[in-house]
């Protein structure tokens, strides 16, 4: 069979390879391939760990405290932990220049979804509407992508906007918070499916409830943050295991693939790589060559081939991310309420907003506080720190946090191009990004909404501490190579090959012409397989 | 402009201090130590930015744990992210993260929501209070310290 070379390990690449594997293609696959930190003393609990530990303030802040969330930093409620700090570690001359756009890059085995928080919500055929591809057309990769990574989750009132599909599990447990939140619910359902048409449920989680393919089922240690230590909790680097398990795949790390090469008829012909550690450039022989290094690094890849070839500058044109806005709240009822330590840590509820288009929902994910260190959340509380700390202690079981979600949209003036005026160094990728004219007033009315939905539900939102990230936060890239079922430049086919080059295919969010509001990693995931299946 | 190199002593001071502040405890040598890792970690070190009032402000937060909370207070106010809130967060983060100090920022006081709401209002008197006292004792106090600067880099000779 041919040799598929891939670039990239993250969630749509090992996927996809796994898939071509199994139908005996030879794959190579080249990556940076930054590696983690196997999980320290796997049966402690989160609080065990801080007793057990020779060192637990290095385990929880780093080496270097880079984990310790300073005043000055006034980004985010949570940093990121040591153990995934690898996750974001940058390559030299990878950096991009950016207007309105923050943008997240990873070089890490499995890429960005080292670092997720589990979220497997499907497209609705809403939402697959600017796709050439209905629901039906993606379902069967949707239940095989759950098979191979296991789902926990149920069908409830959520299930209206997205399809419940095959090999779900039973849902995890759910903590004491999550239980009074989803009771209240249930009580206010009336007004709130009515009059704000929001829509309570369950989380769909890439965690296992039994146990599967050599993985244990969650066992509630709290560490989900931190690193899962029983693999009940899904990371790409799980399937890249399985995919190192055929003799016909072959994986080389420390590649960091600059661009590819192609002949007159535009064909490609080898994919050029710097050896990280050798700082020596290496060229690779392709038949099919297939992007996964999500969509800014695969944009970066094609965009520096042409220039490399012919010294043009293209532009790539539709740039999308969802806004996120975190709004905090208090659960009136849970206030002086002990927290439980031992739960599972990232989001059980989730909520969806209906509107009147695909691209008017809104996605919320509802997290309780638990296990994640408290003091970002204590520093923003208006008073001094010792009088924080009395009143946090009290509140911290009544604690959560929505991370609300908004759709996106290709627009021509966000754009990827490179910039090339230095001629001593290699091309940078400059980014320009600018939201909407009414996005301010889409937000402003979305959390008075939310606002509204959880004071139903019991919850207030402090004042002045709702925090919109700044675009490339969410890192859902997506949509500047988009599938198009009428050829043009810069576009795919239905099957994500390129227009522009017949060997070349994009399985990553490169080619997803529209950005729902839900987390896009399943799909990327269910996309990458049915590429595989279809096209190769 | 960098803090000036503290020695161990007056780190472990400051720490207990703080450390007192914070959560009514004094610290253990683990946490001393970590206290004083962290001064010595460049990354650490390096973040943020202060100035030489905000090196007179941790001189004077340092005296005790009352001290300590009118700086945080007038710091929580006026600059959020001056020296002595880099140094107190920096210590509650340590603090939240081993045994048996985390177990302070895991209690409840009660369940009763009349009385937590009267702390709660207790509390926020008791800052108003010092804020008021901090505006008092510490704006003028830094304000002074930073004209003396200023002053004094204006007879800087210049060179060329």
């Amino acid at each position: 069979m041919d040799k598929v070379v891939i670039v990239g390990s993250g969630a749509s690449g090992v996927h996809f390879a796994l898939s071509v594997l199994q139908k005996g293609y030879d794959v190579l696959m080249l990556d940076v391939g930054r590696a983690g930190t196997e999980p320290v003393n796997g049966q402690n609990t989160f609080l065990d760990l801080k007793t057990k530990l020779k060192d637990p303030a290095a385990y929880f802040l780093g080496e270097d405290f880079a984990g310790v969330v300073n005043p000055d930093f006034k980004a985010e409620y949570y940093g990121i932990p040591p153990s995934k700090s690898y996750v974001f570690s940058d390559v030299d001359g990878a950096r991009a220049e950016t207007n309105g756009f923050s943008p997240l890059l990873s070089f890490a085995q499995g890429g960005l979804a080292q670092a997720w928080t589990g979220g497997v919500y499907p497209f609705n055929d809403d939402e697959l509407e600017q796709f050439p591809l209905r629901y039906k057309d993606i379902e069967p990769y949707y239940n095989e992508v759950a098979k191979r990574i296991g789902i926990a989750g149920i069908e409830d009132d959520l299930s209206r906007f997205m399809p419940v599909h095959d090999n779900l599990m039973d849902p995890l447990r759910l903590d004491e918070h999550s239980v009074l939140l989803l009771s209240e619910y249930e009580r206010q359902r009336a007004f709130l499916n009515d009059k704000l048409r929001c829509y309570f449920g369950r989380s769909r989680v890439a965690t296992l409830t039994k146990e599967m393919n050599g993985r244990d089922k969650c066992s509630y240690l709290g560490r989900c943050l931190w690193g899962c230590p029983s693999g009940a909790f899904y990371t790409p680097s799980i399937t890249l295991n399985d995919c190192a398990k055929f003799p016909n795949f072959r994986y080389l790390s420390d590649f960091h693939v600059h661009h590819f090469k192609y002949n007159s008829k535009r064909r490609i012909t080898s994919v050029v790589a710097e050896s990280l550690p050798t700082k020596t450039a290496h060229e690779f022989p392709v038949v099919k060559l297939v992007l996964a290094a999500g969509t800014l690094s695969s944009s970066k890849i094609f965009l520096t081939s042409i220039f490399e070839d012919s010294g043009a500058t293209v532009k790539l044109t539709g740039l999308m991310d969802n806004r996120q806005v975190l709004i905090p709240f208090v659960n009136l009822k849970m206030i002086g309420r002990r927290y439980d330590a031992e739960t599972y840590q990232y989001h059980q509820v989730a909520f969806g907003m209906e509107g009147d288009t695909p691209s008017a929902y809104l996605h919320g994910l509802v997290t309780t506080l638990k296990t994640a260190l408290v003091h970002p959340i204590i520093q923003n509380i208006p008073l001094d720190l010792k009088a924080s700390i009395a009143l946090f202690r009290n509140l911290r079981a009544a604690l959560g946090l929505v991370n609300l979600n908004f759709s996106d949209t290709r627009r021509q003036d966000n754009v990827l191009t490179l910039e090339t005026a230095d001629h001593g160094r290699k091309p940078t990728l400059r980014i320009h990004y600018s939201p909407t004219f009414h996005e301010p007033a889409r937000i402003q009315e979305a959390i008075r909404k939310v606002k509204q939905a959880f004071w139903r539900l019991k919850c207030v939102v402090p004042p002045g501490m709702i925090h919109v990230r700044p675009m490339g936060a969410s890192v859902h890239y997506a949509g500047t190579i988009p599938m198009s079922r009428t050829p043009a430049p810069y576009t795919t086919s239905e099957v994500c090959q390129s227009h522009d080059f017949e060997n070349l295919y994009l399985v990553d969010g490169t080619t997803f012409p529209f950005l729902p509001a839900k987390n896009i990693t399943f799909t990327l995931m269910a996309n990458a397989v049915r590429v595989a299946e279809c096209a190769f | 402009m960098k803090e000036p190199t503290l020695d161990s002593r007056t780190l472990d001071r400051e720490c207990a201090v703080f450390c007192r502040y914070l959560i009514g405890e004094e610290p253990n040598d683990y946490v001393k130590g970590k206290y004083r890792e962290a001064h010595r970690s460049p990354s650490w070190a390096r973040s943020g930015h202060s100035d030489p009032s905000d090196h007179f402000l941790v001189k004077f937060a340092r005296m005790s744990p009352w001290s300590t909370k009118v700086i945080d207070t007038y710091a929580r106010v006026f600059r959020p992210a001056m020296l002595v809130r880099k140094k107190l967060v920096l210590l509650l983060a340590i603090l939240e993260s081993c045994a048996p100090t985390h177990a302070y920022l895991d209690a409840v006081d009660s369940r009763s929501l009349f009385l937590l709401s009267l702390r709660s209002l207790r509390a926020c008197f008791t800052f108003a209070l010092m804020v008021v006292v901090a505006v008092v004792l510490i704006l003028p106090l830094e304000l002074a310290v930073r004209g003396g600067v200023k002053f004094f880099v204006s007879w800087v000779p210049h060179n060329g």
